[in-house]
């Protein structure tokens, strides 16, 4: 089992996961800002939560699954809060309107989340599956589904 | 699109230059916060056991049925530091229900739930609301279970609710979060999901069994919406029904949940969605058959292995593998693991119940045939399934 607490424990989390979820984080947050709460959040709930890990890869898919609430939560506290379009960094409201982060932030989440594992973290189908808790062949479905959009907004735009 | 263009747009972003320094920071001094509270919670403890000595000698009697203690559900909250969700455990929103299932070697008992917004103390953001349930497990054969051992991760606990699929609402789009810890030999679960108190004025129910995201081998669905185990799953089940309050149902909101996961349909038979293949109709003498073939969406240009072909990648990938755990870059677990998946793949290739593909990372993609007893035939790199001639 994997804890979470002594200064070396919350060094090697810190440094190697931080990248990871940054990324993550703002393939659904406009802001980098809100994309560093959002992964301080999840390592304050890993610290307080104390989830039991089974091994490294629970302890990685744990950080991922708990990222992506709680940039999907942000989202969703900005969108509750009226935010005028340009704060919640709607694509239409920026300049760079459709460029690539643009359109993956404008992707619905479950098409996001494995858009990007996909493509930034170079996992494989199964990997992503394995992670998220879905069927392989959903997970190939939403990645179809999630580069087609992907393809409209961008060539619609450039 | 391809990986690189997409990494480069990423790491483009600019995050501030000291996260990282500043978040270990910040971490130490909460760890250090956390264990100082710990303390005193100890402190606070030991004296009031001294107080009480006196009351507990006369419940000694007690005390030897009773060895096995459980954590209230509150108390379970308080042992995740979640002060604001220990007090709405034991508030009156609260709902109570201590219902016990013996189902293989455990006894699983749900033991309450409470919903409202602000009761994670790291989730402050208004209009969220969360359902929170804890479910505690025990051995039947009085084995305690511990962290070290109880594979936390082969169970699922998960609401689902009567006459939405099981596919659409549960833990996954719920954005669930499940934690779990053993104390005095009892295994607790915590689960935090989105409030289902919008599904209140249907059947809502709390699953508990072994295994993964929701599917028709796992479940079947009535007529009516009612849900239950399927006959034939034989792993480890438990079902209940939760008293919430048709009064907090908001059937509008709930609606619009299911059509927002695009999860909506479902059926009892043993097949994939048709999202997972292409159907082509052939004619025959006795009627139509139905060809099926699994998509290769993902931009995957899959390419399907015989059994002799498979059978060669999962001995290399075995040997690489082999390699990283020599090298020490590969856990013992993680290995073990490794192999196992390839080997099922491998048996379920050879029977003709798996397709496999092998993908241009190295991975490995499988898809299970659509109907129970149905084989995949894998000619030329493509693989089809006949599913029977349709009169």
């Amino acid at each position: 089992m994997v804890s979470f607490g002594t200064d070396e424990i919350i060094s090697r989390i810190v440094e190697q996961y931080s990248s990871m979820l940054l990324h993550l984080a703002a393939s659904r947050l406009d802001s980098p800002a809100d994309a560093e709460d959002a992964v301080q959040e999840v390592f304050l709930k890993l610290l307080t939560a104390r989830p039991s890990f089974r091994d490294a890869e629970h302890e990685k898919a744990w950080l991922i699954r708990a990222t992506l609430h709680r940039a999907s939560d942000i989202r969703r506290g900005a969108e509750h809060r009226n935010l005028p379009l340009e704060e919640l960094g709607e694509p239409a409201a920026r300049e760079d309107a459709f460029d690539l982060l643009s359109a993956v932030r404008a992707l619905p989440d479950k098409y996001s989340a494995v858009i990007h594992l996909y493509y930034y973290e170079g996992y494989s189908i199964k990997e992503i599956a394995k992670t998220l808790g879905l069927p392989a062949a959903t997970v190939g479905t939403r990645l179809a589904r999630g580069r087609e959009r992907l393809r409209q907004m961008l060539k619609e735009d450039v | 699109m391809d990986r690189k263009t997409y990494r480069e747009a990423f790491d483009q972003i600019p995050f501030s230059a000291g996260f990282q320094e500043r978040t270990a920071n910040l971490l130490r001094q909460r760890a250090r916060e956390l264990e100082k509270e710990n303390k005193m919670t100890h402190f606070s403890k030991t004296k009031k056991m001294a107080v009480s000595l006196a009351a507990a000698a006369a419940l000694l009697v007690v005390s030897v049925s009773a060895a096995l203690v459980w954590l209230t559900p509150s108390q379970v909250a308080e042992r995740h530091n979640q002060p604001l969700l220990a007090q709405a455990f034991a508030g009156p929103d609260a709902i109570s229900i201590d219902e016990t299932v013996e189902t293989g070697d455990f006894a699983v008992t749900l033991m309450g739930l409470v919903s409202g917004e602000d009761l994670d103390t790291l989730n402050p953001d208004p209009g969220n609301a969360h359902t929170y349930a804890v479910l505690s497990l025990r051995r039947l054969d009085g084995e305690p279970l511990e962290n070290e051992t109880f594979d936390f991760t082969r169970y699922t606990m998960t609401p689902l609710v009567a006459g939405y699929s099981p596919t659409a609402v549960n833990n996954w789009t719920l954005g669930a979060s499940a934690h779990g810890h053993a104390e005095s030999g009892v295994y607790y679960y915590l689960l935090d999901t989105e409030s289902i108190e919008k599904f209140a004025d249907r059947t809502v129910y709390m699953a508990f069994y072994e295994g993964g995201a929701p599917s028709s081998s796992i479940f079947t669905v009535a007529e009516d919406g009612t849900i239950s185990f399927c006959g034939d799953f034989t792993g480890v089940q438990a079902l209940f029904t939760l008293p919430l309050d048709p009064a907090k149902a908001d059937p509008a909101a709930a609606d619009a949940f299911v059509r927002d996961t695009g999860l909506e349909g479902w059926s009892n038979e043993r097949t994939r969605t048709e999202d997972d293949f292409d159907v082509e109709r052939r004619k025959t003498e006795d009627g139509e058959e139905l060809i099926l073939r699994p998509r290769t969406e993902g931009g995957e240009d899959l390419r399907f292995e015989t059994a002799e072909g498979f059978a060669a990648y999962v001995e290399a990938e075995k040997a690489r593998l082999r390699e990283e755990l020599e090298a020490g870059t590969l856990s013992q677990e993680s290995y073990d693991r490794s192999v196992q998946d390839l080997e099922e793949a491998l048996a379920g290739v050879e029977d003709g119940s798996l397709a496999a593909a092998i993908l241009e990372d190295g991975g490995f993609f499988t898809t299970t045939a659509p109907t129970e007893g149905t084989r995949f035939q894998v000619e030329q790199g493509t693989v089809t399934a006949a599913v029977g001639a349709q009169g």
